[in-house]
């Protein structure tokens, strides 16, 4: 039969629409190969993207007879284009969320595979910190294990410290000395900024209210035990507050919401900031700023745990965070093989050692030990998770043990508390409707006890 | 219509009977108008198809799961009209929705009027034209992530125009932020947006100004009509639809902002830039609440189709197409 030219047109254009709406399907035509499971990641640098490539996925698919095919996304949109595609009965074999709380979501909609034989197979209780493994429960049922384990500390550069004489403060007088004095001198007390990562302010959040009300109180409120509105909680935000509005925190309130983290760390690697109150994850920001170029060198920074904010809360406290879960999807066809790649990376401490002694890698909650982490690892970095590994006193960060809405919640509405719009006992009573509705609606993950977790 | 129905059959004899010859006439003009018929459907059909895809199946997907507490994934659970109830007692909402209509107002004022002035003072250059044309043009083809960065960093109390001018021992911007100062984001923000856009206004109107017949404006001079009385009474009047286009689509652009307010300030400092696009999205994939983020987007919806509605009865009623 002769094509006329119309007809051909028409039949291109619609042959192109097929083409790529059939494109659409290509993500769960991979997920479907037998012969090999994939990942969905994303890294905030293009060094931990090659190391985890070759070391976490290639090193593994050179040794075994099935392929894991790493997908790296943007940072931003990961989760939402995971969201999509699992809500369509797609997205990957290995499901990555920021926390417990989101992998509770997928969760309530069986979305996740229960791990529990895998578990055991694999031997994951033992291998994992028993708080990091329970985290991943929903019930009696395991849905999830932390993709990494993080906690709030407070940087310090040694070159001001020595400088003005002071010391990490153990105490809340200590820092709100420390505070003023820094001010005093022109220095920015706290860095803090929210212009790069607006959900930032829940930092700080989770910081006062496990070092001020201490972690016993937010365990009680986040069991139901006791409201949001109870007045040590009021008290912590009120504290909070009162300290970025002496411009403590960021230089000040209108600072703090265009202050970039760039910024900020190359300031304070200069010695213009005296304090940066951070989760562990700034590792590799130390590394890159105090580069001696920038300002001070490598050994210039160093970290303490957070100071005690109230008589009576633990000196040596760690608010606990899991950076992230892996979980396997429900739509899974090669569920078997993608529990056997998550028995493999938590297998080896000393590569996970390795990781950290060369990146930086934020590592998996495991039991380590001195002996894990090569010679050539910082000594600073290497302390922080043994000694998080002994410790005996845990917190809560925000974005690990609350639920979803009660999260956005925590720090869009605390910028309103720095902007004067709202008061901290307004705030905590709306803290307390949204966390009680979601509780009511078991969107509460797990709590491991603050004690012996 | 057959030959029967009428009552021309003709006699033998005196006139043929061309009945057979007249349907076949007929059938070959219904066959041709159908063929050219379905050669058009089949030009649009990849189109439907995409907008079916990407727009009708999931317009009616958001419609159905703005009366569900879905999640974002599983199963949706009906709520009724729970979603739409919230949206009323929603501070943050109300607040978002206001900015919107701000933002509106703004839009349909400050370029709309930057861009008609510029274009009608273009219009009476009668050398580098295209000069202006083009400098004016350039900010709308820069990617909206690459002006907003540039702006950021000229906006910056840090190192922004601010700091520079402290340099040269002028102080009068020392203590605005602009991005961090609650009563000056939006506007900043707002301000920023225009920058690429009121230059698009700009050459659209140009176009437009080109289209009117020149001897209007040399009837008007002859009788004494000065530069503001030709622009008022020829000039305005005959672009009037391509502004009452402009117009329509700047109602429904403004309701549909995202970008500029996402990357500068992510809908702060404590929502006061926060538009009904950032809370959609914070509702979707932060909160996990995406039947409450698809209310939020009929509402959108809604507002358009509106807009479009009082557009089109403008059209009709007002005579406003030509």
């Amino acid at each position: 039969m002769a094509l006329s030219r119309r007809r051909l047109l028409s039949l291109s254009g619609s042959a192109a629409a097929l083409a790529a709406l059939s494109a659409c399907t290509q993500g769960s035509a991979t997920r479907r190969d037998a012969n090999a499971i994939t990942l969905w990641a994303a890294f905030q640098r293009n060094a931990d993207r090659q190391y985890f490539e070759k070391h976490f996925v290639d090193a593994f698919n050179q040794t075994h007879d099935f392929q894991v095919k790493l997908t790296v996304k943007d940072v931003e949109s990961l989760e939402r284009l995971q969201q999509t595609a699992i809500a369509s009965g797609q997205g990957p074999d290995i499901v990555v969320t920021s926390g417990p709380s989101y992998a509770l979501e997928y969760v309530n909609a069986d979305k996740l595979l229960p791990l529990d034989t895998y578990a055991e197979q694999g031997g994951w209780a033992e291998k994992l910190q028993s708080w990091a493994y329970d985290a991943g429960k929903v019930g009696d049922t395991l849905y999830s294990i932390p993709s990494s384990f993080e906690t709030m500390i407070a940087f310090v550069n040694k070159e001001v410290m020595e400088k003005y004489g002071w010391t990490p403060p153990r105490t809340r007088e200590d820092f709100e000395e420390l505070c003023a004095e820094a001010q005093g001198h022109g220095l920015m007390p706290v860095l803090a900024g929210s212009a790069d990562w607006k959900p930032a302010t829940e930092w700080h959040v989770s910081v006062i209210l496990n070092h001020y009300a201490g972690p016993e109180a937010v365990y009680a409120a986040l069991t139901g035990e006791t409201p949001w509105t109870d007045p040590v909680f009021v008290d912590a935000i009120t504290l909070l507050n009162s300290y970025f509005q002496k411009g403590w925190f960021g230089g000040g309130v209108k600072e703090y919401f265009t202050n970039r983290f760039d910024t900020l760390n190359a300031r304070f690697a200069k010695g213009e900031i005296a304090l940066d109150i951070v989760g562990s994850w700034a590792f590799a920001d130390m590394k890159n700023f105090f580069d001696g170029k920038t300002g001070a060198g490598p050994q210039a920074w160093d970290w303490a745990p957070l100071p005690a904010f109230r008589d009576g809360v633990p000196q040596e406290l760690y608010t606990l965070s899991v950076g992230g879960t892996y979980s396997i999807n429900a739509d899974s066809a090669n569920p078997d093989k993608a529990a056997e790649y998550l028995t493999w990376l938590l297998s080896d401490t000393k590569r996970v050692g390795e990781a950290v002694a060369a990146i930086a890698f934020q590592p998996y909650p495991l039991h380590y030990k001195e002996s894990d982490f090569p010679p050539a690892t910082d000594e600073r970095i290497r302390r922080l998770y043994v000694d998080l590994a002994a410790a005996r006193s845990f917190g809560y960060v925000t974005w690990t043990f609350w639920p979803p809405k009660s999260d956005v919640y925590i720090y869009q509405e605390m910028d309103k508390v720095l902007t004067g719009k709202l008061t901290p006992k307004e705030y905590c009573a709306g803290l307390d409707e949204v966390f009680q509705e979601e509780r009511k609606a078991g969107k509460v993950p797990p709590i491991p006890p603050p004690q012996d977790a | 219509m057959t030959a029967a129905t009428t009552g021309q059959t003709g006699t033998a004899g005196s006139y043929p009977d061309r009945t057979p010859q007249r349907q076949g006439r007929q059938k070959t003009r219904w066959r041709a108008r159908h063929r050219r018929a379905l050669v058009a459907w089949l030009f649009m059909l990849p189109l439907l198809l995409v907008n079916g895809v990407v727009i009708a199946g999931p317009g009616i997907a958001s419609l159905y799961y703005s009366f569900t507490s879905w999640t974002g994934v599983g199963d949706a659970e009906w709520v009724g009209l729970a979603n739409y109830r919230r949206l009323l007692s929603d501070e943050n909402f109300l607040s978002a929705f206001w900015h919107n209509i701000w933002w509106t107002i703004f839009f349909l004022t400050v370029p709309m009027t930057m861009g008609l002035l510029g274009a009608y003072l273009v219009s009476r250059v009668r050398r580098f034209q295209m000069f202006f044309r083009l400098a004016y043009f350039i900010p709308y083809i820069i990617a909206t992530v690459v002006s907003a960065a540039i702006w950021q960093n000229i906006l910056s109390p840090e190192y922004g125009i601010g700091a520079q001018l402290a340099k040269f021992g002028i102080h009068v911007l020392d203590d605005v932020n602009f991005l961090g100062d609650g009563r000056l984001a939006l506007p900043s923000v707002a301000f920023v947006n225009n920058w690429q856009w009121w230059g698009f206004l700009l050459v659209v109107f140009l176009a437009a100004m080109q289209g009117v017949n020149p001897s209007l404006y040399e009837a008007a001079r002859l009788d004494g009509a000065n530069a503001w009385q030709e622009f008022r009474y020829i000039t305005l009047p005959a672009i009037r639809p391509t502004v009452v286009f402009l117009a329509l689509m700047t109602i429904i652009w403004s309701f549909l902002v995202f970008d500029y307010v996402y990357i500068l300030t992510r809908g702060g400092p404590a929502g006061a830039t926060e538009v009904l696009g950032t809370l959609l999205y914070t509702a979707a994939f932060g909160s996990h609440e995406a039947g409450y983020a698809a209310a939020i987007g009929v509402v959108m919806a809604a507002i358009s189709f509106v807009v479009v509605c009082g557009y089109l009865v403008l059209r009709r009623t007002r005579g406003w197409e030509t």
